[in-house]
């Protein structure tokens, strides 16, 4: 019987998972796969502003912290509006999962970078991993060099170069930027292998010292900053450093769509800071029983309070067939800030692409205590905590809040249900029965 | 050219014709002692088109829930085995190998190199829970089908 | 103001106008055609893709069976590659199986006839003789079929890719002399004095730039455009469009074809196409804008559900994607009569006061060559030219011979799956496309993992298949038409498409959320279960990550 189970074990579920570790609680995770943590770019999206319109670069690159606020001020249901009363708080989050991964982050400043993306554009975020917040684009220094890396044709360093160029125009920046070709990876072989394999083949002796070279070869001279693919080391994330430290240019890698190494960085670095911190991970799928009880591999699940973090489609904390539903306890999930019932999707589906989309706002509803409630805002099932990209009312993709409302809610998440299970009476009550 | 009724007539009087005289007539004088599933097999099995078992169904239905999120390919041992020149990796099972029964033929000499037992860790990270040893499976079993109906020496 | 004159003028840049175009230029008429978006962008690249042997015509019309599996066959002649066959299970239906009908009794004795007066005519079109099945055997070819059946009767029929088909014309049309002008849209007509027509006025929309061009005739083949261009010339074209629906799975569901009726009687269908399976089809008039088509909820539903009621285990399948594409169906016959087909007509607009203006409209895909043929003999008569139609004869490009894939795998070290669908779609030039990626070994990558289309084939595409934009490139090369439905690749072919027209990156990203837009508009009828997730990782890589929608002001 541990105090706290965590369901699904992505960015929210870790940080649940971790931060009643540090309450003291005994904690087990419990994750039936891996999820949208493993495919994200590895860098975390607090805020960026809602009344920032689309092309104000500047604008999106402010204040992260003023931006929740913003965004809990305009939208009543997400996360940051619901737990308004804590958004305080959201630093000592972000100190936590910097804490908790020091070989990825270093703790972040208050606005927002600008890093570049492999098509050429440039995202707002609060943190990113040290390989890739020296590509932001407010501090980054002339003159610039986009590297190739040979045979791999799915970077292409000519449009991230004029991306660059056109997205420093628009913040006011004049930059000199160049797209070179350098070739460590040159076989017939590496045309066709998966970033996984690049990246792993740096992490290989001797793999750093050939691109030191082919990058020296490349670089003109004078150059001060060389953006990368993100491939810069499956597993050892320093490898942009020593990069850097060896060619005596700032070098760092752009951000990932799927596939993404820094994403399976990140979701690593997450699973090494569980076991460090005693947490049991439990890899495996959590089931339900008709009365309610919580089975893990044939045997009832034991905790004495649980954090549901097992995320949105991806992760399949929702899904929607005849009508949206929550997977694992069948909690009512809401959209448009109604009860989803069987709402046809049309309604929830713009037409255009750009547009908000509120079937990917559908979640369970929580209260301030991250406690899942019905429409009448009462909770449902007692010592039951819910973080994470389940929750009602927000979107990743147009608010810009992704893995931060994962950290802050995971994080306040696991305190709560730490506390709980702290004042709780004993076994057998609560979520797992 | 009409639609009159002449022209209807003669359309149905010779299907009339076939129904009464000639389709009865020639069914008589069939040799072909195949049952109808024979001749269906031998119609198109040489060309890849074998039928889609429950079986293969429910594999299949496993494989339908892939994203090509590409998480597989990162813990795919098999990588390590069959050059990338001969086979791109794990998530190519579900979104391409298995998609059409036809072109399972071209993955003959990937399949004799797979082991599920290098999938194990792949499959168990895929957030859809794709059944991509339960797929190399349904492929070595078509491959074992399709080889029972070889295609014919094309000119 | 251009200075050449052309003999012949298309409007239209669809099956017909491709299959003149090249019938045409052949025939060394000098040729323009025009195409207001990419060649197959209306019917002719949103139906079932058949090249079928009109069996329905077999009750009334024989010589239009005949002909159109004579011409199926000279299409498996010039363009053998492209071709794939389907066969289809025709289930003998009854209420109940242990007491049918007499009437359930006549319909399957009737279409065990039919079937096998068909059989007269398959081998025309190398199809093969049909099969009568027990209801047990139907049920092991078919398992998923729901079980109150006589039996089943089968037929087999061609299916292919019409995007290609339509490419692939255009090509040859080129390699001819034609010229092909996509995305140019006719604003109007110069007419002579007597009303004839002497040029077209055409804008290209990608420019804005505005050229008259002089022919001696002019066709029109704008298919549910048609009205719309005649009225140029003040002219009226009537027709009666016909909306039809498709379904697009992710993979086969099945290697067969089933035929089944959905809850209004209609005959409906689920069917493998290349690498998916395809459930259609609707047929309601419209009178709406057709370049404004949209799926409804209502005709997804009535498509699932008529094919569930047959195959109840369908509704485990996934659906990628409902388009819709707009039928030119014949509002009356006009004045050229044909005996090759009662569904397509030529109109003579010179009894409208607009000499040398034709229209051609109506026809199915799988008639294209002959209905193209038919149209460059009366250009030729008009023209007095005197040249033979060919376009059954020589093969269209990669046409020539199927290449051996796992000898080109081997040489050129290319996964065998990859060459496979790279030689579907080439053929023979699949050849060339592998010495591309030889010369330069970053084409070797796969941009599109799902279709397997390497980053050689697209190049190849954009260097030589009229490609203007980058959704085109999803026409010429499946790019984004698989299960992902481009959530991989769309990024990684905008970057190669901008590589290759040298575009900045504002144009880049234009171009990626036109890509993605046009995507977006197929899966949102079918927005559920899996498909939700996809889009959830889509949204991800591109606007989370790629912040492709705040990187511009909204429109």
């Amino acid at each position: 019987m541990s105090d706290v189970l965590v369901v699904g074990g992505g960015m929210a579920g870790a940080l649940a998972a971790l931060s009643a570790r540090r309450a003291g609680a005994s904690v087990r995770l419990v994750r039936r796969a891996l999820g949208a943590t493993a495919m994200s770019s590895g860098a975390v999206d607090v805020a960026a502003s809602p009344f920032a319109p689309g092309g104000d670069l500047a604008g999106q690159a402010g204040d992260y912290l003023e931006a929740a606020a913003a965004i809990a001020r305009v939208r009543p249901r997400h996360p940051y509006a619901v737990l308004k009363g804590q958004l305080s708080r959201l630093p000592e989050a972000l100190a936590f999962l910097v804490a908790a991964l020091p070989e990825l982050f270093d703790p972040p400043g208050r606005n927002n970078t600008l890093l570049l993306t492999p098509l050429g554009t440039v995202k707002p975020t609060a943190l990113a991993q040290r390989s890739q917040l020296g590509g932001d684009l407010s501090t980054l220094e002339g003159p610039v060099v986009v590297a190739h890396l040979g045979v791999n044709p799915r970077f292409d360093a000519t449009l991230v170069a004029r991306g660059l160029t056109a997205a420093a125009k628009a913040i006011g920046r004049e930059l000199e930027i160049r797209a070179v070709e350098a070739r460590p990876f040159r076989r017939v072989e590496d045309a066709l292998r998966t970033p996984y394999e690049l990246a792993q083949d740096l992490d290989a002796p001797g793999r750093l010292e050939a691109l030191v070279e082919e990058l020296g070869h490349a670089l003109p001279p004078g150059t001060r900053t060389v953006l990368l693919p993100p491939l810069l080391g499956r597993s050892t994330p320093r490898l942009a450093e020593r990069l850097s430290q060896a060619l005596n240019v700032r070098c760092f890698e752009v951000l990932s769509a799927s596939p993404s190494v820094p994403g399976v960085r990140l979701q690593e670095a997450l699973d090494a800071a569980l076991k460090a911190a005693q947490v049991e991970l439990l890899e495996m799928e959590l089931t339900r029983t008709e009365d309610g009880t919580l089975m893990l591999a044939g045997a009832p699940a034991q905790a004495k309070t649980v954090v549901l973090a097992t995320g949105k489609f991806i992760g399949g904390g929702i899904r929607r067939e005849a009508r949206f539903e929550e997977t694992l306890f069948g909690l009512p999930v809401f959209v448009s800030g109604r009860d989803a019932g069987d709402a046809a999707l049309g309604e929830l589906l713009s037409e255009r692409i750009t547009d908000d989309q509120a079937a990917f706002r559908a979640g369970v509803r929580i209260d301030a205590s991250l406690r899942p409630v019905g429409a009448d805002g009462r909770p449902l099932i007692p010592n039951l905590f819910a973080a994470g990209s389940v929750l009602e009312g927000y979107d990743p993709a147009s608010d810009k809040t992704g893995l931060g409302v994962a950290a802050f809610t995971g994080f306040l998440a696991g305190e709560a249900a730490a506390e709980a299970a702290g004042s709780s009476a004993g076994p057998g009550g609560g979520a797992s029965r | 050219m009409s639609s009159g009724f002449l022209h209807k007539l003669k359309g149905d009087l010779f299907l009339g014709y076939r129904a009464v005289i000639a389709h009865p007539w020639r069914k008589l004088r069939d040799e072909d002692l195949r049952t109808g599933e024979e001749r269906f097999l031998a119609n198109y099995g040489p060309e890849g088109l074998l039928p889609t078992t429950a079986a293969d169904r429910e594999v299949l239905n496993g494989a339908s829930r892939c994203i090509h999120c590409g998480l597989c390919d990162a813990y795919d041992r098999s990588l390590s085995v069959l050059p990338r020149t001969v086979h791109l990796g794990a998530s190519q099972l579900a979104v391409s190998y298995s998609r059409a029964a036809p072109d399972i033929r071209y993955t003959a000499e990937i399949l004799a190199r797979l082991e599920e037992s290098q999938l194990v860790r792949a499959e168990a990270v895929c957030p859809t829970r794709v059944p991509l040893r339960q797929l190399v499976v349904y492929l070595r079993r078509k491959l074992v089908e399709l080889q029972a109906h070889p295609p014919p020496k094309t000119p | 103001m251009s200075d050449a004159q052309f003999d012949l003028i298309i409007v239209g840049g669809g099956v017909n106008g491709t299959g003149i175009a090249r019938d045409a230029a052949m025939r060394g008429l000098k040729t323009l055609m025009l195409e207001k978006r990419d060649v197959a962008s209306g019917a002719s690249g949103a139906n079932s893709g058949m090249i079928h042997g009109g069996v329905r015509y077999l009750r009334y019309d024989r010589s239009v069976t005949a002909l159109a599996c004579i011409d199926s066959g000279y299409i498996q002649r010039i363009v053998p590659h492209l071709l794939f066959r389907i066969p289809f299970i025709y289930p003998l239906m009854a209420e109940d199986v242990e007491h049918p009908t007499f009437r359930e009794r006549f319909l399957a004795y009737g279409t065990e006839v039919y079937f096998g007066a068909y059989d007269l005519y398959q081998p025309a079109k190398h199809g093969k003789r049909s099969v009568k099945l027990s209801p047990e055997e139907v049920l092991r070819l078919e398992p998923g079929l729901a079980h109150n059946m006589l039996g089943g009767m089968t037929l087999d029929e061609w299916g292919i890719d019409p995007h290609r088909l339509c490419a692939l014309n255009v090509q040859s049309a080129q390699a001819h002399g034609a010229t092909v002008l996509t995305y140019h849209q006719v604003m109007g007509f110069d007419r002579g004095p007597k009303g004839e027509l002497k040029g077209v006025r055409v804008r290209d929309s990608r420019t804005g730039q505005s050229t008259t061009y002089s022919g001696k005739l002019v066709v029109n083949v704008a298919g549910a455009w048609a009205p719309k261009v005649a009225k140029l010339a003040d002219v009226e074209v009537k027709m009666r469009p016909g909306k039809g629906v498709h379904l697009t799975l992710d993979r086969r569901f099945s290697n067969y074809g089933v035929i089944t009726h959905a809850v209004d009687g209609r005959q409906i269908f689920i069917m493998p196409h290349e690498q998916t399976s395809i459930i259609g089809t609707t047929d309601d008039d419209y009178f709406g804008d057709p370049d404004d088509l949209r799926v409804t909820q209502d005709e997804v539903d009535y498509l699932l559900d008529g094919i569930a009621q047959a195959i109840p285990s369908v509704r485990q399948a996934r659906v990628v994607r409902a388009w819709a594409g707009l039928r030119t169906t014949l509002y009356e016959y006009g004045k050229m009569e044909d005996d090759l087909s009662r569904e397509h007509a030529v109109y003579d607009h010179a009894d409208q006061r607009a000499p040398n203006f034709f229209t051609l409209i109506g026809g199915k895909l799988a008639s294209y060559r002959v209905q193209s043929e038919e149209f460059t003999d009366l250009a030729c008569q008009r023209l007095n030219r005197t040249a033979e139609c060919r376009t059954h004869l020589e093969p269209l490009a990669g046409g020539e011979r199927f290449p051996d894939v796992a000898a080109l795998s081997k040489h050129y070290q290319l996964p065998e799956p990859t060459v496979g669908r790279m030689a579907y779609r080439h053929g023979a030039n699949a050849e060339k496309i592998c010495e591309l990626a030889d010369q330069e070994p970053a084409l070797r990558a796969v941009l599109c993992p799902c279709e397997q289309t390497t980053y050689a084939e697209a190049v190849y595409a954009l260097r030589n298949e009229n490609v203007r934009k980058l959704t085109d490139l999803r026409r010429r090369c499946r790019l984004g038409m698989g299960p992902c439905q481009g959530t991989r690749c769309a990024g990684a072919a905008a970057a190669l498409f901008a590589q290759e027209r040298d575009l900045s990156s504002e144009q880049t990203h234009r171009e990626l959320l036109d890509f993605l837009g046009a995507r977006f508009e197929g899966h949102r009828p079918v927005m559920g279960g899996e498909q939700l997730a996809q889009e959830e990782l889509n949204r991800g890589n591109y606007f989370t990550v790629g912040n492709l929608d705040g990187s511009y002001p909204r429109e």
